[in-house]
């Protein structure tokens, strides 16, 4: 059966420019020019204020009404990177796009090649504008104007001090003696350094000593990719560095789920175990133990209705997790699904018939909504309170791109984020809220 | 952003107002039976997050999004809008359906005119498309003339009330402790005797915009929007107006006396009351305690105009010295320097973040009033901070009672500056003896060594002479530490200066002591 449908609709996501909040701590040493609006400034203002200090390594080139005009923002853009670069001495950056740029068809690839080239240090261009991208692939489109930093070739011999710096002149140095080519694996997805400690200590007990990750914080020490590196995601979203890895680099993509609850870890350390002939029989009991720790969680979700309205693209990899563990998730709305990256997501999700809307319309979902009855409802930081009053219990989809999900340690984490509001409404029944009805 | 317009890109860490369109959308979605449709890309759904987190919306915020994607890009984005104000005007049943542009949709050219022009022949709800620049317009500017427009659209004239009546011009949501001042404000209009005809747009509907014309006097609670409304119904309707934002004593009589006199009514016994030895202002003002809590402290202010000018005057009402006021309203920059007048040292415009930033650092203020990026500013130096105007935050949408208009809303900001700025007596204290260490071991004297270098300017100071660091000999050293560690860096930056003017090559127990003389009596002057 086709269980996949498109609504072409309205929902509730944020702008991908958002993904600055995370992204800006991730990578050392760098800065984030967004070229926009007031808008642009106003959203991140209002969406992150909560969150992130005041003095953030990240700011806008506004634009004035003479930039609509001007044929090439290269010299404004420049005075703007020359202010920047006096604060915070940067060592790479990001010169995100958003819908005005696309809309006025600036470009700002050129100027920022340029400015690369005065500034001596990269200017790196990335699209990020909310026309056509929703809210997590700010990181695809930043971690793809990352791939120019990604080597080609090891060094030959221990890093030598260069004179120029590294990332003019990669690629320009076939001639050196190569290393012995041999197959290395490449994580791919901006997570926290504890997240990457995890999945490295999983690996090497699996028999893989090391495991490179991109991005690494630092821009100088990006791992090697070629047509010997083995590529896995972590992040669903990042379909377009992924299909210019297989494009430029012949990198092999592995399809696999993503390493996201006890069963898409399981499943993913075992499709790179297989990959690199190792032994998997390890792996079964590494997974078993852990649903055995989340067995009180369990008793919680066991049978319980989940929708998701779709907002952060994380929606199937976790649909695919809840029905692991017994819950029916009634819809797995989500704002796009890239079919080959996503391929064996849908085919788990597809078996266990759980119907999934691509670009949902809000307006249908709240009259589904109706109809399910659904325990829990994931949603965006928009609609959350509004659903809380009509009676539902929600979860913020947000929470989900900011905290540590990946692995087996953090499949905890991840679990409590979709108990912890069933509890929580459980306990105010319990003390006092009964009274007040409408909970029930 | 203000400025010149013929400079180009311009670099910009925070904005201090927001946009046309969150202007737009505090005015249409304050009202009753009133839905915008929202003419831009899927990211500018924003404006929901600010009403589902900041007011907690209960119910699902009456905007609806006309998504520009790429498919409307290409192709335009007409039939979209078409199909989403029909759906809107099916499902929601408005009124008025306002179809505001974006940012992105003013850019696209796209005549949301026309669209509404020959939509407005099917639609059960009249169509609006507020009269602005989406793309250069801010925040409150929209609001004046979305506010207006709307006005203009649907006033009609009534025959007055019997009883004197007066019209509330500007509380909706998103503002600053608008509502909380709402309340405020009926209470003591209540209590002159004054009747509330209407307020707008918070809670108004079409027939509340219909029926503004009953009242006798309109009121424009603040100076950023609402008086071109306030003009119109006088031109239009010969509706008298006043425009004030009554905070502390002297902006509340005169707004009292504004209100009384057009009402014909004794205001004075109403003044006095709130200032009697009685009352909670006289007596903390009073207090022989806010002598030393209060009296000749150093406070900077900036905010938006209406709340800038009124703390100013707050302030210097209790005893403290405003070192400079400031305001992000760069297009009432005349109006600023004449209402603050002699107050503060300093009075100036400026809506640059970093600028702003760096001049609390420099100031050393004892505490800051500023806006939710002042906060973040101070904590960063270390001052004690209120936030006392928008952009605000959610602690800026307390649940109990919190206004800052009127004797109320006086009485509040003394609480929350008497819990802010560092107290009289503990102050001597600690001046006196040090701050209290219990068991001073070795462990506590290398910790405050740590806090005294932390607290030390990593480098020298470069908006200073700048010739390498002094040093400071072991007795100078010894003093220093003897300083309570929240004001050391401060005497620290003041020794030093002194020194290098006045030409020492190292710090001495005796330029130590030398510049406390210089400064404190440098500040005494100040105070007077
Ligand atoms: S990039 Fe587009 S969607 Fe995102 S904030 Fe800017 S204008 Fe809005």
């Amino acid at each position: 059966m086709e269980r996949v449908e498109r609504e072409n609709g309205c929902f509730h996501t944020f702008c991908p420019i958002a993904s600055v909040a995370w992204l800006h701590r991730k990578i050392k040493d760098s800065f984030f020019l967004i070229v926009g609006t007031h808008t642009c400034a106003h959203f991140i203002q209002t969406a992150l204020d909560v969150m992130v200090y005041a003095h953030s390594r990240f700011g806008f080139a506004v634009l004035e009404e003479s930039d609509l005009v001007s044929a090439s923002p290269t010299e404004e853009l420049g005075k703007v990177v020359q202010q920047v670069v006096d604060e915070w001495h940067p060592k790479v950056i990001f010169v995100l796009s958003t819908c005005s740029v696309d809309i006025l068809k600036m470009d700002l690839e050129v100027s920022c090649k340029d400015l690369s080239t005065r500034f001596g240090f990269p200017v790196l261009p990335a699209s990020t504008s909310g026309i056509d991208r929703s809210f997590t692939q700010g990181e695809d489109a930043v971690l793809h104007a990352l791939l120019p930093f990604v080597p080609k070739e090891a060094p030959a011999v221990e890093p030598v001090e260069e004179k120029k710096p590294r990332w003019f002149s990669f690629g320009k140095e076939s001639e050196k003696e190569k290393a012995e080519p041999a197959r290395n694996l490449v994580l791919i997805g901006a997570v926290t350094d504890s997240t990457i400690q995890q999945l490295q200590w999983e690996l090497k007990q699996l028999g893989l000593p090391k495991v490179d990750v991109f991005p690494d914080g630092d821009i100088r020490k990006m791992p090697v990719i070629n047509e010997q590196t083995v590529v896995v995601p972590l992040q669903p979203y990042l379909n377009d560095t992924l299909a210019t890895i297989r494009r430029e680099r012949r990198a092999k993509v592995l399809s696999t789920v993503f390493p996201i609850g006890p069963d898409g870890t399981a499943r993913f350390l075992e499709a790179i175990c297989l990959e690199f002939g190792l032994d998997t029989s390890r792996i079964k009991e590494k997974e078993a133990q852990a649903w055995r720790d989340l067995e009180p969680q369990l008793q919680i979700l066991r049978g319980k209705k989940i929708m998701f309205l779709g907002d952060n693209l994380l929606e199937l990899p976790l649909a695919r997790f809840l029905t692991s563990c017994d819950v029916q998730v009634v819809e797995a709305g989500t704002p796009y699904i890239h079919s080959k990256d996503l391929q064996q997501e849908l085919e788990l999700l597809k078996e266990r018939d759980v119907r999934i809307v691509e670009s949902p319309d809000f307006t249908k979902q709240l009259q589904r909504m109706q109809e399910y009855k659904p325990d829990l409802v994931v949603a965006g930081l928009g609609i959350c309170n509004p659903l809380e009053a009509m009676g539902f219990t929600t979860a913020w989809s947000i929470e989900f791109t900011f905290a540590q999900i990946h692995g087996f340690v953090n499949a905890i984490d991840l679990i409590k984020l979709f108990t912890k509001p069933l509890l929580k409404r459980q306990a105010l029944m319990e003390h006092g809220w009964a009274e007040a009805g409408w909970l029930e | 952003m203000g400025g010149s317009g013929v400079a180009g890109m311009k670099l910009a860490y925070w904005m201090y107002e927001g946009t046309a369109l969150s202007g737009i959308t505090r005015v249409a979605g304050s009202m009753q039976k009133v839905h915008t449709v929202i003419h831009g890309p899927q990211g500018d759904g924003y404006v929901n997050v600010m009403y589902s987190m900041l007011e907690r919306f209960h119910t699902i915020p009456p905007f609806t999004l006309s998504t520009i994607g790429r498919r409307e890009m290409a192709q335009g984005s007409r039939a979209r809008l078409v199909e989403t104000v029909r759906r809107v005007d099916a499902q929601h049943q408005p009124d008025v359906i306002v179809i505001t542009p974006t940012c992105s949709s003013t850019l696209l050219q796209e005549d949301l005119l026309a669209v509404a022009r020959t939509l407005g022949k099917q639609t059960k709800a009249k169509l609006i498309v507020p009269n602005v620049n989406a793309f250069r317009d801010l925040e409150h500017r929209a609001m004046d003339d979305f506010l207006t427009q709307i006005v203009a659209e649907f006033a009609t004239e009534q025959p007055k009330t019997e009883q004197f009546s007066v019209n509330l011009i500007g509380p909706s949501y998103l503002g600053f402790h608008q509502l909380h001042d709402m309340q405020e404000i009926r209470s003591m209009l209540e209590s002159l005797g004054v009747a509330v005809n209407a307020v707008i747009p918070y809670g108004a509907s079409i027939k509340t915009l219909q029926e503004l014309t009953k009242a006798h006097l309109n009121i424009c609670l603040y100076h950023e929007y609402g008086q071109s409304a306030c003009e119109l119904l006088k031109e239009k309707f010969g509706i008298d107006y006043i425009v004030a934002t009554p905070i502390g004593i002297r902006l509340t009589s005169q707004f009292v006396k504004a209100i009384g006199e057009r009402a014909g009514l004794p205001v004075e016994s109403y003044i006095r009351q709130n200032l009697a030895p009685s009352g909670t202002i006289a007596r903390f003002t009073k207090s022989v305690d806010s002598l030393s809590a209060l009296f000749g402290k150093r406070a900077v202010v900036f905010g938006d105009y209406s709340h800038a000018v009124g703390m100013t005057h707050l302030l210097r009402e209790i005893g403290v010295r405003v070192v400079w006021a400031g305001t992000y309203m760069k297009t009432m920059e005349k109006a600023f320097q004449a209402s603050i007048g002699g107050l503060a040292d300093e009075v100036f415009v400026c809506d640059d973040f970093q600028e702003i930033s760096h001049k609390i650092r420099d100031t050393h203020p004892d505490i800051v009033l500023g806006t939710q990026m002042e906060r973040h500013s101070a904590a960063r130096f270390n001052f004690p901070c209120i936030v006392i105007s928008s952009p605000a935050h959610i602690l800026n949408f307390p649940l109990f009672p919190a206004p800052v208009l009127g004797y109320q809303g006086m009485t509040r900001m003394l609480d929350t500056i008497n819990s802010t700025i560092k107290l009289g007596l503990e102050e001597h204290l600690v001046n006196m003896f040090g701050e209290d260490s219990p068991g001073m071991g070795e462990e506590d004297t290398a910790q405050e060594q740590v806090a005294v270098t932390s607290d030390m300017p990593k480098a020298p100071d470069k908006t200073t002479a700048g010739e390498g660091e002094l040093k400071w000999d072991a007795e100078a050293t010894k003093a220093l530490k003897q300083v309570p560690f929240f004001v050391r860096g401060k005497v620290q930056r003041n020794t030093e200066n002194y020194a290098r003017e006045r030409g020492y090559s190292e710090v001495t127990l005796e330029v130590i002591y030398a510049a406390k003389a210089y400064f404190e009596s440098k500040s005494n002057q100040g105070e007077r």
